[in-house]
């Protein structure tokens, strides 16, 4: 019909890719692998470099993943699976140590669960719908953080040479880190056919790497100068202290690190929406969407129960870089290689 | 002609005792025989309701002047006369089928049958008895025309037509109800409005078949797309100047006879946050209302809930002061603060629904002195704390400060969701019921343009001006995405 949204905008994508990375990237990266300080740093401009490429690659071999084969699908589920347990198990304890006490890990899991995957399977329009109504949201709640943050950095903390300081083996494993948090991108081709103007979607997503990049990039700034090398190198998340620290001006309110985590947790829930919905539009193209509800299952059984007594939280990191990305950057490949032309076929969305 | 319709007959005889078949039983409906034209030599026959007609034997009626004029001309010419319309009738038309004679005389029209003469004429009447123009009740505004529709269609649409006097307005008439045969009119301008938005409404109205319609209520749920969602996809108004203004806006009105709200499609979340008189005042004033009316909304939502997760499990959110000064205020309060809440907020709700139904001052008298007393004792019966009397009383304030009585329903309910949400799970509660409406929101759409824009979408609308803020009206040349493209300018000049 005459406004009918039939297809996402460049801006619709933008924000809804910005606002699936940008909490999980914000809260688990910094910190680990040395994602810290100039390490850090050097890392996420290493990365602007090898994204831009890496982008112009994804749009041109967008056109073979209209109709990937059934066992590519079956294998782009196990990344899905993986970080949607990972997030699940992320978010529901998150939820527990700082939101609720009393109540069972399992049911706020299965809660959070209900509610992401509820309508996940409506659609890529109602998707970057949410993602254009939150992200300004949650990126201007990101924002005023930094800038209440600011107030209480010191900057004798950055300019420390010995603390923090600087070696190329660090660098590395910051800028594959970096690297392998960003390997989702991996998944846009499966939506470039619904995006307006496919061809051109080049900007808006390396826009948002961009802001993906400066966002983090000043929360690496931010937490060094607020807490200081030695106590960063000991925070789990870096990001949920730095939010307790912060205050409003006005005295309404003694603490609001609560109405931070509320934001985290905001983010969350989108990004493991994105998942499901992933999940079911991939299944979806490749005819497998009767095994919609073992995404479902999977995601919330690998995120509840533990391997061989490790949580998913303390192996994820490891599994992501040495399993994860390469998994996806090899089917990447394959599908650009051996899937080309058949999404020439009838089935080609027009 | 349907196959299955009835024609009228030359024989007169034929006509009245099938008439009188149809119309056994029904008193109300006058069936006149006379004998016309010079000389009273030719059979004729009148049908109507006895109230929606003008008293047949005035001179200043229609038929009225009809039936004198009859007398007076020879019986070979009265055919001719009729057929011509020679007396300059307004609104005289031939009717082939007893069907649609019937259908004209239940719409308030006089059926005058001739010997002789094997069509019905419809002759057009004042109607039935209607309420005429009143104030708009639901609706007012400070600045703007204080008129408001009335229960006939007809008298709605020339309303609007007087502040639309352009030809291109265009007004169909629709007919729903297979007992009740409701008149509807859809009004749109022509070059405005979409045309494949107009085949969609007019395929929806004709997508259900019911017995009757006796207000646009019913129209509004049976076309809705998704019709278990509490939010509203249709806009209403009882005020022509905002059903006018929309139509400028490209939009399409539909008003059905005996209702005196009209409907306003398609429609957007955000559309329900503006009042007619936003376009009358100056853009400072607006944004700032309009920045209030939607946190009325989210005080309406989610204050209830917000207090119960503080209170119950973030109290380190708050200073120590006031944690201490709430603690406090709850002393000797034998409930749990969810129970105290749905308590005062039921009363509340319980309030408002005997004042609507209380006519007149007495409804407003029952509002005020029931909160003031009910509030009062509760607190001194150490029932509620005050502080629950102050927040329901903000919540009460927000719902009522939201413009559409409608769109305020699915926040009030909502309200108790997240009171339960926020009750049993603090803040995680409340996003998990947030992250749910944002997500159903995003999902809904009316007419094909997504419920959330101005706030999504917004390459297709970026010209527009109007939205939490509005710009100086100067600055406001297009109009919205409904309007077709080659009519996006408003304004010129300035």
């Amino acid at each position: 019909m005459f406004a009918d949204n039939q297809r996402i905008s460049h801006r619709q994508m933008g924000r809804q890719m910005i606002l699936s990375l940008l909490v999980p990237i914000l809260l688990c990266l910094p910190g680990t692998h040395h994602i810290l300080g100039a390490n850090g740093l050097l890392g996420i401009l290493v990365n602007f470099v090898l994204y831009y490429f890496i982008i112009i690659l994804l749009i041109r071999i967008a056109p073979s993943y209209q109709n990937v084969p059934k066992f590519i699908a079956l294998l782009y589920m196990i990344p899905l699976i993986l970080t949607g347990a990972y997030l699940l198990a992320t978010v529901s304890r998150l939820v527990c140590t700082y939101l609720i006490t009393g109540v069972p890990r399992w049911l706020v899991g299965l809660l959070i669960l209900t509610v992401c995957a509820t309508g996940s399977h409506m659609g890529l329009e109602k998707r970057g719908r949410i993602g254009e109504v939150s992200c300004g949201l949650v990126l201007g709640g990101f924002v005023l953080l930094y800038v209440l943050a600011c107030f209480q950095g010191n900057s004798a903390y950055l300019n420390n040479p010995v603390q923090g300081s600087f070696r190329w083996e660090y660098g590395l494993d910051s800028t594959y880190g970096i690297f392998c948090a960003l390997s989702f991108l991996g998944f846009l081709p499966f939506l470039l056919s619904k995006v307006s103007k496919p061809n051109s979607s080049g900007t808006p997503i390396f826009s948002g790497v961009l802001i993906l990049g400066g966002m983090l990039g000043t929360a690496l700034v931010l937490s060094q100068a607020v807490f200081g090398w030695e106590r960063l190198i000991r925070e789990q998340f870096p990001i949920l202290p730095l939010m307790a620290g912060t205050n409003l001006p006005g005295d309404v309110l003694a603490r609001f690190d609560v109405l931070w985590i509320a934001l985290v947790v905001y983010g969350l829930f989108f990004s493991l929406g994105s998942i499901f919905f992933y999940g079911s539009h991939i299944m979806e193209k490749s005819g497998l969407h009767p095994l919609r509800i073992w995404l479902l299952l999977l995601v919330y059984g690998a995120a509840m129960h533990p391997f061989d007594r490790y949580q998913i939280e303390e192996w994820f990191g490891r599994f992501l870089m040495y399993g994860i990305t390469p998994l996806i950057a090899a089917l990447t490949l394959y599908v650009a290689v051996c899937c080309k032309g058949r999404g020439k076929g009838g089935t080609a969305e027009k | 002609m349907d196959a299955c319709e009835t024609p009228v007959s030359a024989n007169l005889r034929a006509n009245e005792e099938y008439v009188r078949q149809r119309l056994n039983n029904c008193d109300d409906i006058i069936i006149r025989p006379m004998r016309l034209g010079e000389g009273k030599k030719v059979d004729c026959l009148v049908v109507y309701i006895e109230v929606a007609v003008n008293n047949m034997m005035l001179e200043d009626s229609v038929i009225g002047k009809l039936i004198n004029h009859f007398w007076e001309i020879p019986p070979s010419q009265m055919k001719e006369f009729l057929e011509y319309n020679s007396l300059g009738i307004s609104d005289v038309t031939e009717i082939p089928t007893m069907e649609a004679a019937f259908k004209a005389m239940l719409a308030g029209n006089a059926i005058f049958f001739m010997d002789g003469f094997d069509q019905a004429i419809k002759i057009a009447s004042k109607g039935y008895p209607n309420m005429g123009v009143t104030e708009a009740e639901r609706e007012k505004v400070l600045r703007g025309s204080k008129e408001g529709f009335s229960d006939s269609v007809k008298i709605n649409s020339a309303l609007i037509r007087k502040r639309v006097k352009d030809t291109r307005l265009k007004i169909v008439e629709e007919y729903c109800g297979v007992r009740s045969d409701t008149l509807m009119h859809l009004l749109y301008v022509e070059d405005l409005a979409s045309e494949e938005l107009l085949e969609e409404i007019k395929s929806r109205l004709s997508s259900f078949e019911i017995d009757g319609v006796m207000d646009s209520g019913v129209i509004q749920q049976l076309s809705e797309e998704v019709w278990y969602s509490p939010f509203p996809q249709f806009q209403t108004t009882e005020r022509p100047d905002r059903a006018a203004m929309e139509l400028l806006n490209g939009r399409i009105v539909l008003i059905c006879d005996n209702s005196p709200i009209a409907l306003i499609l398609p429609t957007t979340f955000h559309n329900f946050m503006q009042v007619s008189e936003d376009r009358y005042q100056h853009f400072e004033l607006v944004s700032f209302l309009r920045c209030l009316r939607y946190l009325a909304m989210l005080t309406a939502t989610l204050l209830p809930g917000l207090y119960l997760a503080v209170t119950r499990f973030h109290t380190q959110v708050l200073p120590t002061n006031l944690l201490l000064s709430f603690a406090e205020a709850r002393q000797g309060v034998p409930f749990s603060s969810i129970v105290e809440l749905v308590f005062l907020e039921l009363s509340f709700e319980l309030i408002r629904e005997a004042g609507v139904r209380i006519p007149g001052a007495l409804g407003n008298a029952i509002g005020i002195v029931g909160g003031l007393i009910i509030g009062q004792a509760a607190v001194e019966a150490n029932l509620v704390s005050p502080i629950v009397v102050m927040i329901v009383a903000l919540t009460a304030l927000g719902s009522l400060a939201i413009p559409s009585e409608e769109f305020s329903a699915p926040f009030r309910m909502l309200k108790y969701i997240f009171i339960f949400l926020a009750g049993f799970l603090g803040i995680f509660g409340i996003l998990l019921g947030i992250y749910g409406v944002i997500s159903h929101l995003a999902g809904l759409k009316s007419f094909h343009i997504p419920y959330l824009m101005p706030f999504v979408a917004k390459d297709l609308d970026k010209k527009q001006k109007d939205g939490v803020l509005r710009w100086p009206l100067r600055d406001m040349k297009y109009r919205p995405v409904f309007a077709n493209k080659e009519q996006q300018v408003r304004l010129r000049g300035r």
